[in-house]
């Protein structure tokens, strides 16, 4: 006795296997779809938005070291006049509540609430000292007669640069620290980690996204421009 | 998961730490830029764009992310850190 054939194809819906006759064999089991590779942090949508800024900021980063190409001499003495140890502690103050978030997201996901929201607490410390540095920073290249405008003549185009990065980087700063203190609420209402660790996992993505765009800046306006 | 602190994410941390001083110490020796090839400049970029690769992988858990995503904040970090490099390295004509 002969079996129909059956020729199957197992990436093409049931009802376009080719078979001869009713009596068919089973067909057999259907090949599983492809395991997804990985977990992404968050939404996935929000990537598109880190990304995507990351890609500005990395822009605005290029257009003025194409700059600084044309007149090095200034771009050194101007950078010169920054306050390069507050860069640097900045640096290491978000590194440190980088690390704080980080280790926020491992206590949420192990219920411990309180631990937690002290660690949030904690970046959202630091954040309120990179803000303060900031503006003394702000207080003291304006006292010096450098505007975000660039009136200053030769250096203007370095400080225009400075005050439209650091300022755009300073609003990300802001609209972190907002989210860091949403987060932190939902900790105080202890909220599970299933029912929130797209928003809590969001929320830390974008702090680490702050974190890597200052140590860009950092390097390129105060320390490269500098050299 | 216990939600403890992977040690790696710590060590991570320590380097990055490590790093920045390197790099503050780096710009602060302008007299090794002096041959005109900015190698301390290049050496900066690169290190800073290491400490961004980190923060992705290790802070931002891009380790176990899917390939697309890792793959495109890898391409990230190298087009700015070669863009950057060739800028500050390659003398105006």
């Amino acid at each position: 006795m002969t079996h129909p054939q059956v020729r199957v194809d197992p990436d093409l819906p049931e009802f376009l296997w080719d078979s001869d006759g009713a009596d068919a064999a089973p067909p057999p089991a259907r090949r599983p779809a492809k395991a997804r590779d990985g977990h992404i942090p968050g939404e996935a949508g929000l990537w598109i938005f880190i990304l995507g800024d990351m890609t500005l900021f990395a822009a605005i980063l290029i257009a003025f070291l194409w700059e600084r190409r044309s007149d090095p001499v200034v771009f050194e003495q101007s950078a010169h006049q920054l306050i390069q140890p507050i860069g640097a502690v900045n640096t290491l103050v978000l590194l440190l509540s980088s690390y704080l978030v980080v280790c926020a997201i491992f206590a949420h996901r192990g219920g411990r609430y309180p631990q937690a929201r002290r660690l949030v607490a904690g970046a959202v410390s630091c954040a309120a000292v990179f803000a303060g540095l900031k503006a003394f920073e702000y207080y003291s290249a304006i006292s010096s007669g450098h505007t975000p405008s660039g009136h200053m003549q030769g250096s203007g185009t370095f400080f225009t640069f400075y005050f439209v990065l650091t300022g755009l980087h300073l609003l990300h700063v802001i609209v972190g620290t907002a989210l860091l203190l949403v987060w932190q609420a939902m900790l105080k209402r202890r909220r599970s980690w299933t029912g929130s660790q797209k928003v809590a996992e969001g929320i830390a993505s974008y702090w680490h996204m702050v974190d890597l765009l200052w140590v860009a800046i950092f390097t390129l306006v105060y320390l490269v421009s500098a050299e | 998961m216990n939600g403890a602190v992977p040690r790696r994410v710590t060590a991570v941390f320590a380097g990055l730490v490590v790093a920045t001083c390197i790099t503050w110490w780096l710009g602060s020796r302008s007299s090794l830029t002096g041959n005109g090839l900015g190698l301390a400049a290049a050496l900066t970029v690169l290190i800073a764009s290491a400490k961004i690769y980190f923060i992705g992988r290790d802070f931002m858990e891009l380790r176990s992310a899917p390939s697309v995503l890792r793959a495109a904040f890898t391409v990230w970090v190298g087009v700015v850190a070669v863009a950057a490099i060739a800028l500050v390295v390659v003398p105006t004509s």
